[in-house]
């Protein structure tokens, strides 16, 4: 028997192996160019300040710039963990952000279903209205609350009058605020995510729409079996996302809107609200990059977790 | 492959319409809540309360805050300018980064996607990011700082990223057989047939372009070179500086602002030309009829 | 595996880079002169000072042809020296935002506030943002050091040294009620006679009674504490604790008999109504006084026995009655005051600069008013050393000139008449000084507790300023609060305030 001898691989000269390895990671380096530009912008503002990550754990003097600064190891974030008050509303800004994602998810994604129905000019019509409220400041927004919460002046308090109700103290009474504040936040942004999904639902593939008829699937059956799985990658992405900045809230709406009446706090405090209060005598950068990058790492650790989970179910539609 | 809109589902579509309008009706009602209180007189509003109807309507606000023409043409154009081009570069820069993030076959996806992903979450923060645009790079009151800081920004990725995902792998390998390089391949094939994602990303660039009053204030020194939305909070937080309890122990004499009635009516005046852009980009993600199937 | 080291060696040449570009670019701090120039070199040099302040006008716009007026006044008076005033709008917040960012990126400047409200004093101090003063003031401030009284300079010493300068002002400013004119006429109220707001319930009483339309008391913290025998020596970050100057001692506000009664008739005035119930969402207080629907208020700054300057800033006729004087104390005198930055390239010729506000009257007063014709016109005096001026009704240009040199030295306008500023020159030199003046409390060792307290003191003041407590039982909320306060270290501060303020005691010889 002839035992085949396999020709060993000529060895290439230097210089055509590398030739090779190019060639073989030319798609590669194609890819990496285009992005490039990207990525030196990104680099340059995004990373390069990064090196002020470590502005908590010093005692920062401006005169010796941050490098030079004093270290002072955890003394910032002692303010953050020896402080019962801090702890709490952790959990009170955690509530309200998974309240925020959960309702306006739910809704945008109704929304954009809606909207995927009807025709073009209506289609356009009602974004653009539904969008109206993305427009204006939560500042604007405290206004306009204003003008309808106001004890004495507000419309809401006139209408409860004319009907022979009692009018509420709306600023003074914490009981109403948790969903007070989760119908403005979805009011505010459920026409930014419409968009979004909407948009997300036009890369679907009409052919699979126009085959489910063919079988003769109701709507319901449409929404559920194409719609939403279209719309899958797209809605992780942007709860992921979402999770990632769970431990911060936004003190637009939580100070601004509420006019940050100390009788709502029970409801209405998060970490950025306590902290904006407690830093706004002092210049003090530690005590703020400290409890920044708790909220940062916390979020971080969170997103990580998520990610893996959605990782195992399908690669794809991780982040990365 | 044209779609015609049957109406196949009539009582749906009446349920839908109903659902929108109501929507709609709770967007627009606190819009013309604003547009009313900043008509009104300051006085009315503190005495006899809000109401959807003004009952002697004034323009003293729109009155107070065109006065200074010059400078509202000055930032308008600024702001124009800043958003026009801001949103083009930061689309092109987005969409690159973004897409070469979906390609399954690119060796330093995971790489390059945590690259994104990272600066998400993390920053040094306003000092050294103060220091960077204002001392390295020298951007210390150029048109620069206003729009090249915002240019890349995560979210605006991973949310293009999320838009790109689905594009067919076929197409792309179907051009590289034919030899197209990857530029060409991006241009030719993926611009085309992504245009709701890059309209959407661009929407929001522009609008986060033109409300935007942090780069201005931090970085601006010249009145000519402020934008729209800076203008207006700077007017405003003076007056109410020197209206306040604080001033008035210098001795300042306090002057006369249109408080509720003038932020109302710089709301109006601020956002509302962004508006105008709206259809511009919503013809490139509504339904169009000829968005046709991709799957070769 | 593969790609883990890939990742790994791409995130360490990033960290790499990263450390790199930072090397490069973070130089080094910038380093004070200490050898100060002779004479005669020292004004040869041609030099451009930016003196940052907060704005002091919405409108500045006539900055251009009054700097230039001022610099061809400066070409005789001060040779070779320019002048550019750099406003920072928006808040105090955002003066003290923007001037940290600028010592952080070294941006230079000269003169800058620093006071206790403006660039807090003791953190520009602590972080070295501003330059010890002491030889310059010797050098080339001669008129500065003849002009502020001997008293005030330990207030702005630290450490041994002088770092800013505390324009002389109307310091302690005494408080007063401020009456609605045409209520007091027609209910025939003595208004004068009011020494506490307790002594305002029959007022109250008769306008709840027969005028619907008006809320009668504006509910202000200023009315209800007296300061002319405490001084707050936390000041903002806590100023709840005072010293006590009866008897020496270190108190908070929580124990104290007058202030508890004082909140008590605050429920009981919003249960009867003469406090609204929705004070908590007034933001704005001058504008809501302006609506003319409260019959008792604050004064707009400081008691004005003519009430001309209460009138002027509410738009009705008003009545004032003397409520409390104020001790001068620290936190007080360095109320104004301006100091060099460290990243000024010219110390010398600041300090010149800002000798020639204090030496020069008329000078100071171009800085301050503007351009003769175009900003201010002359009523009476002219051509002497103190005429009295008027401003334009569209002003486009005008500095405080407390934030920036003597008050005192203004001439009289629209703005304060002669009357009213030797009024407050006289009270203020009359003004009873806190025995620990020039005592400056150091919130380092405590700052993690002041931040926590703080936060809570900023809304408990609320509640009890505007009679919201839970029940209307304010024994038992304060009890909470100080229970809730000793939690977050109240305690620690005290015993921090007691030591410190001994301390210095024995290092002063009191």
């Amino acid at each position: 028997m002839q035992t085949i001898q396999l020709k060993p691989k000529p060895k290439l000269p230097k210089l055509k192996q590398l030739k090779l390895k190019f060639k073989k990671n030319y798609g590669t380096i194609e890819l990496t160019l285009l992005a490039l530009p990207a990525i030196i912008v990104m680099f340059i503002f995004n990373y390069v300040p990064l090196y002020g990550i470590i502005l908590p754990f010093k005692d920062y003097k401006p005169m010796e710039g941050v490098i030079n600064s004093a270290w002072v190891g955890l003394e910032n974030f002692k303010f953050i963990f020896s402080n019962d008050a801090l702890l709490k509303l952790t959990a009170n800004t955690v509530v309200m952000n998974l309240l925020f994602i959960l309702g306006n998810t739910v809704v945008s994604v109704i929304l954009a279903l809606f909207l995927f129905e009807l025709s073009r000019g209506f289609v356009k019509l009602y974004q653009t209205i539904l969008f109206f409220p993305y427009f204006l400041s939560w500042v604007g927004v405290s206004y306009v609350l204003v003008a309808l919460l106001d004890a004495d002046r507000g419309i809401v308090n006139q209408i409860l009058k004319y009907f022979g109700s009692v009018p509420i103290s709306w600023y003074n009474e914490p009981k109403y605020w948790h969903v007070i504040l989760v119908i403005i936040y979805i009011w505010k942004m459920a026409g930014y995510g419409a968009v979004i999904y909407y948009a997300g639902l036009m890369g679907t593939n009409k052919e699979n729409y126009e085959a489910a008829k063919i079988d003769g699937a109701n709507k319901l059956q449409e929404i559920w079996y194409i719609s939403l799985p279209a719309l899958r990658p797209l809605i992780t992405i942007i709860t992921i996302l979402a999770l990632g900045r769970i431990l911060n809230g936004d003190i637009g709406l939580f100070y601004n809107v509420t006019l940050d009446s100390p009788m709502l706090y029970p409801a209405t405090d998060v970490i950025d609200t306590y902290v904006f209060r407690a830093v706004k005598g002092m210049t003090d950068i530690g005590l703020t990059s400290a409890v920044s990058l708790y909220q940062s790492v916390c979020g971080f650790i969170l997103i990580m977790i998520v990610n893996g989970v959605v990782r195992k179910i399908n690669e794809d539609e991780s982040l990365f | 492959m044209k779609v015609k809109a049957k109406n196949k589902e009539p009582v749906f579509h009446l349920f839908i319409h109903i659902i929108l309008i109501l929507c709609s009706l709770a967007c627009i009602i606190p819009i013309i809540l604003v547009v009313v209180i900043s008509l009104m007189h300051e006085k009315d509003i503190l005495l006899n309360g809000y109401t959807l109807i003004p009952h002697n309507a004034t323009l003293n606000a729109y009155v107070t805050i065109f006065s200074n023409a010059k400078q509202l043409i000055s930032s308008y154009v600024t702001t124009i300018g800043v958003t026009v081009v801001g949103t083009f570069t930061g689309i092109w820069l987005t969409a690159t980064i973004g897409y070469v993030i979906t390609r399954r076959d690119y060796a330093l996806r995971k790489q390059l996607s945590f690259y994104v992903f990272f600066t998400m979450l993390f920053s040094g923060g306003l000092i050294p990011s103060y220091i960077l645009i204002s001392k390295w790079l020298n951007m210390r009151d150029t048109y620069f700082a206003l729009f090249v800081p915002g240019l890349v920004s995560a979210y605006n990725i991973l949310l293009m990223k999320g838009f790109l995902q689905n594009l067919p792998i076929s197409l792309i390998e179907a051009a590289k057989i034919d030899g197209a390089s990857e530029l060409k391949i991006f241009m030719s094939i993926i611009i085309p047939i992504s245009k709701p994602a890059f309209a959407t990303v661009g929407l929001f660039m522009a609008f986060a372009y033109w409300n935007d009053w942090m780069a201005s204030f931090l970085y601006i020194d010249s009145d000519s070179k402020i934008m729209l939305q800076y203008m207006l909070v700077k007017v405003m937080k003076n007056l109410q500086f020197l209206n306040s309890p604080e001033a008035l122990r210098y001795g300042i004499i306090p002057q006369d602002i249109p408080t509720y009635s003038a932020r109302m009516a710089m709301c109006i005046i601020a956002t509302g030309p962004i508006l105008l852009v709206f259809p511009f980009f919503q013809k490139y993600f509504v339904k169009g009829l000829t968005l046709g199937s991709v799957k070769g | 595996m593969c790609s883990k080291k890939k990742r790994a060696l791409l995130l360490a040449l990033m960290l790499a880079l990263v450390v790199g570009v930072t090397g490069c670019g973070n130089k080094a701090s910038t380093k004070t002169s200490t050898k100060t120039p002779s004479e005669s070199d020292l004004t040869q040099k041609k030099v451009k000072l930016t003196y940052v302040i907060m704005k002091p006008n919405a409108d500045e716009s006539n900055q251009v042809s009054v700097e230039a007026a001022l610099n061809k006044e400066l070409e005789t008076k001060l040779p070779n020296t320019e002048i550019h005033f750099k406003f920072i709008d928006g808040s105090v917040d955002d003066y003290n935002n923007k001037i940290n960012l600028m010592f952080a990126a070294g941006e230079e400047f000269d003169l800058c506030m620093a006071n206790s409200v403006f660039n807090p004093l003791s953190a520009a101090v602590a972080k070295k943002n501003v330059i010890p003063l002491d030889d310059l003031l010797n050098k080339y401030g001669p008129d500065i050091k003849k002009t502020i009284e001997a008293k005030y300079w330990p207030a702005v010493t630290f450490g041994g040294k002088i770092y800013s300068i505390p324009h002389p002002f109307v310091y302690a400013q005494p408080s007063g009620f401020v009456f609605k004119a045409d209520l007091v006429d027609k209910y025939k109220f003595d208004s004068k006679s009011v020494k506490t707001v307790q002594d305002l319930e029959p007022f109250f009483a008769k306008l709840k009674a027969s005028e619907p339309g008006i809320t009668p008391f504006l509910a202000q913290g200023g009315l209800l504490q007296r300061l002319d025998n405490v001084d707050k020596i936390v000041d903002k970050l806590a100023p709840s604790i005072s010293y006590d100057i009866t008897d020496n001692t270190v108190k908070s506000m929580y124990d104290d008999k007058v202030m508890i009664a004082n909140w008590k008739t605050m429920v009981d005035y919003l249960k009867k109504g003469y406090i609204s119930k929705d004070r908590i969402s007034v933001t704005d207080e001058i504008s809501e006084i302006k609506t003319g629907k409260y019959a008792v208020m604050i004064d707009p700054g400081a008691y004005d026995p003519t009430a001309e300057k209460s009138t002027k800033a509410y738009g009705f006729k008003t009545y004032e009655t003397f409520f409390t004087s104020s001790l001068l104390g620290t936190a007080k005198v360095t109320a104004v005051g301006s100091g060099i930055s460290a990243t000024s390239k010219n110390p010398e010729r600041a300090m010149m600069f800002q000798n020639l506000l204090y030496k020069d009257k008329v000078f100071s007063n171009h800085v301050a008013y503007g351009v003769e014709g175009q900003d201010y016109t002359v009523v009476s005096g002219q051509g002497t050393d103190k005429p009295v001026v008027k401003t334009s009704d569209n002003m486009k240009w005008a500095i405080w000139k407390c934030w920036i040199d003597p008050l005192w030295d203004q001439w009289g306008s629209n703005w304060n008449s002669q009357t009213a500023l030797d009024f407050m020159k006289k009270g203020t030199d009359e003004a009873p000084t806190s025995p620990i003046l020039g005592f400056t409390f150091n919130s380092e060792p405590v700052k993690k507790e002041l931040a926590q307290i703080s936060s809570i003191e900023v809304a408990s003041y609320k509640i009890l300023t505007y009679g919201l407590v839970p029940n209307g039982d304010v024994d038992k909320y304060l009890t909470d609060l100080k229970g809730k306060l000793k939690d977050a270290g109240y305690n620690k501060v005290m015993d921090e305030v007691n030591k410190q303020i001994a301390d210095w005691k024995k290092a002063n010889g009191k």
